[in-house]
């Protein structure tokens, strides 16, 4: 069981994110101020840290600074809520591993989280697989019940991503940002289009429904919601 | 035309100069001539008592007609002419003999003297005293003469030598202005080169002011305290746009945690997801409708822009509407590309594609199935002109100028309902101003819209591909 420390000040965003991470099998400690946060830090050992940066008394960044500086390597999920490219950069360059601007959905904070805990392992599958559905990354083939589906190649790509996420809401954020590699809002009709594509062409009679729309969230690849 | 202070100030100083010559000359020249005229009378009148004196000393014709001719006959300066009653000439000096001088008319002749000019044939030109005497036998007229061609003359040449110089004394005057002018005012210019440099940027410097006394100082105190009140308030909206980031995100993040995170537990009666799943579809408004607030408050700031860079416009179009292009044909809109690239323009290449993304997004979803979208981009001139034509309903006439403004729908409830913020038309105006940019709509109901946005064109980048 992966061991989190989740350090946030603003009370019911750190309850929320214990909750909803202890329903995804993690061990969770929280801590509400920068201080608290680096004890813990310093003295326990974590699988990963998730940082806010706006923290009263000790800042996320000084945290992050002050555990580097002791040769913690421990990987940290920076969140912040301030967005221009030069926080970024800074959050980076203190050492964060990766960073989720706020509001981010619970589902991005998941998948961020488990590519982090990943992180290091080698990626050793060549086919993906879900249920009846196959994708080999080598030839790039998807077969779905014996049946080879032809995709184009953002086609391929969605389904690679929601196929990786699997059993996860992967949101429209996300697949515009990872997939297209554009934050635009003016993409959420183009995901749109290539779900209904996608779903058109892997869902056939006999097989039950394999992507879902997750209301309020996004998309989510399984047999069941 | 507005002609340069500098040249104003010349020609203002050239037209004064130009009265006063005006006024000099004139007096001179009158003043000139009244002197002339008073020596001229003067000699007249000398001449005349001289005349008169001989006159009153003879006691006959004869003598007195002798001595005339001894005396007068071959004057150097004066001509003379003595008449008798009946209009015999009684006496003329030898200049004289073939031409008369004209008798005044009986009301002025008297034994005072009167004074007038008068002109014979050939256009001679005298000036006369005339004077009636008692001379040995009857009344005599005596007439002294003084021709007025050396006076004339004189007079003519102070005119045109006045009329020459005057105005190459203008010319000179003017340059001079000029050349002054355009030394007064060379700090001005100055002042405005350091006033270019000082860009949103760089609101921290300030003018060096020189003489804070002089003018030149004051204006330049003037300006540096204005700029310091827009980089104070500039400081307050870069402090807002964080602050309000940070106040507005955190709530947001709440809530849209705590619902996710209630949606994902075990158990979840199908009612309550429906009632959560709406709240997390509000809250991506909400968190979309922050975000392009701050966005349109930073660059209505000027701020957290990066450096620009030469932009291909012709490959951003492509790449916009490739991407794009799903989207029509599911909708069954034909989506048509006429590019002739490349096009270069400076500019920064993550905003400017979410101008035509925006376009693009809203072309195709005002557009009917069967209908088409055309995107076109062309150099035109010292421009780069890219235009997004599409099929579609069009815009009222009513709304057409309001579409660029913020929270401005056209039609509010459809607008909602398909997720439209209603900022994004304003956003695309605010990126393409910041880029120099202009952006327009051209619509008729029924017949479509067409929006062209013109960015200027980066010579420098078309100069190194050659």
């Amino acid at each position: 069981m992966p061991r989190v420390l989740v350090v946030e000040d603003e009370c019911k965003i750190l309850r929320s994110l214990e909750q909803g991470l202890q329903a995804e099998d993690y061990e969770v400690v929280t801590a509400a101020t920068g201080d608290e946060g680096y004890r813990l830090a310093a003295t326990q050992p974590f699988d990963c840290l998730v940082l806010d940066l706006m923290l009263p008394g000790r800042g996320g960044l000084e945290i992050l600074a002050d555990l580097r500086r002791t040769g913690k390597a421990t990987p940290v999920l920076i969140l912040t809520a301030r967005d221009t490219v030069l926080d970024r950069v800074t959050g980076l360059d203190a050492g964060a591993d990766d960073y989720l601007v706020k509001p981010f959905a619970f589902a991005e904070l998941l998948a961020r989280l488990r590519a982090l805990l990943r992180r290091g392992q080698p990626e050793r599958e060549t086919v993906l697989r879900a249920g009846a559905l196959e994708m080999d990354l080598l030839t790039r083939r998807v077969v779905r019940g014996g049946a080879e589906v032809p995709l184009t190649q953002r086609e391929f790509e969605v389904l690679e991503y929601l196929l990786r996420h699997q059993g996860q809401a992967v949101t429209r954020e996300m697949l515009g940002r990872d997939v297209w590699k554009e934050p635009n809002h003016a993409l959420t009709n183009v995901i749109e289009v290539y779900i209904t594509l996608l779903r058109r062409k892997l869902e056939k009679p006999g097989h039950g429904p394999l992507i879902h729309t997750v209301r309020g969230v996004g998309y989510q690849l399984g047999e069941g919601p | 035309m507005t002609l340069s202070i500098r040249w104003r100030l010349a020609l203002w100083f050239g037209a004064v100069l130009a009265v006063v010559l005006i006024a000099f000359g004139t007096a001179v020249y009158l003043t000139m001539r009244h002197h002339a005229l008073g020596r001229i009378d003067q000699g007249l009148s000398e001449e005349l008592a001289d005349v008169l004196a001989e006159v009153g000393r003879a006691q006959t014709e004869v003598d007195l007609s002798e001595w005339l001719e001894r005396r007068f006959a071959h004057h150097e300066g004066f001509d003379f002419q003595i008449t008798r009653p009946s209009g015999d000439r009684f006496f003329a000096n030898r200049r004289l003999a073939g031409a008369a001088l004209p008798l005044p008319d009986a009301v002025y002749l008297s034994d005072s003297p009167f004074y007038r000019d008068v002109s014979t044939e050939g256009g001679k030109r005298w000036r006369v005293v005339s004077v009636q005497v008692r001379g040995p036998r009857n009344l005599l007229t005596v007439q002294v003469a003084r021709s007025l061609a050396g006076f004339d003359h004189e007079s003519k040449e102070l005119l045109l030598t006045m009329l020459l110089i005057g105005p190459l004394m203008l010319l000179v005057a003017v340059g001079g202005g000029y050349f002054l002018a355009r030394r007064a005012l060379a700090p001005v210019d100055q002042l405005r080169r350091r006033t270019q440099e000082i860009t949103a940027d760089r609101l921290d410097r300030r003018l060096p002011v020189a003489n804070p006394g002089d003018e030149l100082g004051l204006l330049g105190q003037t300006i540096n305290e204005m700029i310091g009140r827009l980089e104070r308030s500039f400081a307050e909206i870069r402090r807002f746009t964080a602050d309000a980031s940070h106040e507005l995100r955190t709530p947001l993040t709440a809530i849209r945690t705590e619902a996710e995170v209630a949606l994902r537990s075990n158990g979840v009666p199908a009612e309550q997801q429906q009632l959560l799943g709406s709240i997390l579809e509000e809250c991506g408004r909400l968190t979309r409708l922050t975000e392009q607030l701050l966005t349109l408050s930073r660059e209505d700031a000027g701020i957290g822009r990066p450096g620009p860079a030469p932009v291909d416009l012709a490959a951003l179009l492509h790449g916009v509407t490739e991407t794009m292009r799903p989207v029509a044909e599911a909708k069954g809109v034909r989506l048509q590309v006429d590019i002739a690239g490349p096009l270069w323009v400076q500019g920064d290449g993550i905003r400017l594609p979410q101008v035509f993304f925006n376009l693009l997004d809203n072309a195709l979803k005002y557009t009917l199935e069967g209908g088409s979208v055309q995107v076109r981009g062309e150099a035109r001139g010292a421009a780069v002109v890219a235009t997004v034509r599409d099929t579609g309903e069009g815009i009222a006439p009513e709304h057409l100028p309001h579409v660029f403004d913020r929270f401005y729908r056209v039609d509010k409830a459809r607008s909602r309902e398909q997720g439209g913020t209603g900022l994004g038309l304003s956003i695309a105006k605010s990126i393409v101003a910041a880029h120099g940019g202009q952006i327009e709509l051209d619509s008729a109901r029924g017949r479509g819209t067409t929006c062209t946005v013109t960015l200027p064109a980066d010579q420098t980048a078309q100069g190194n591909l050659r």
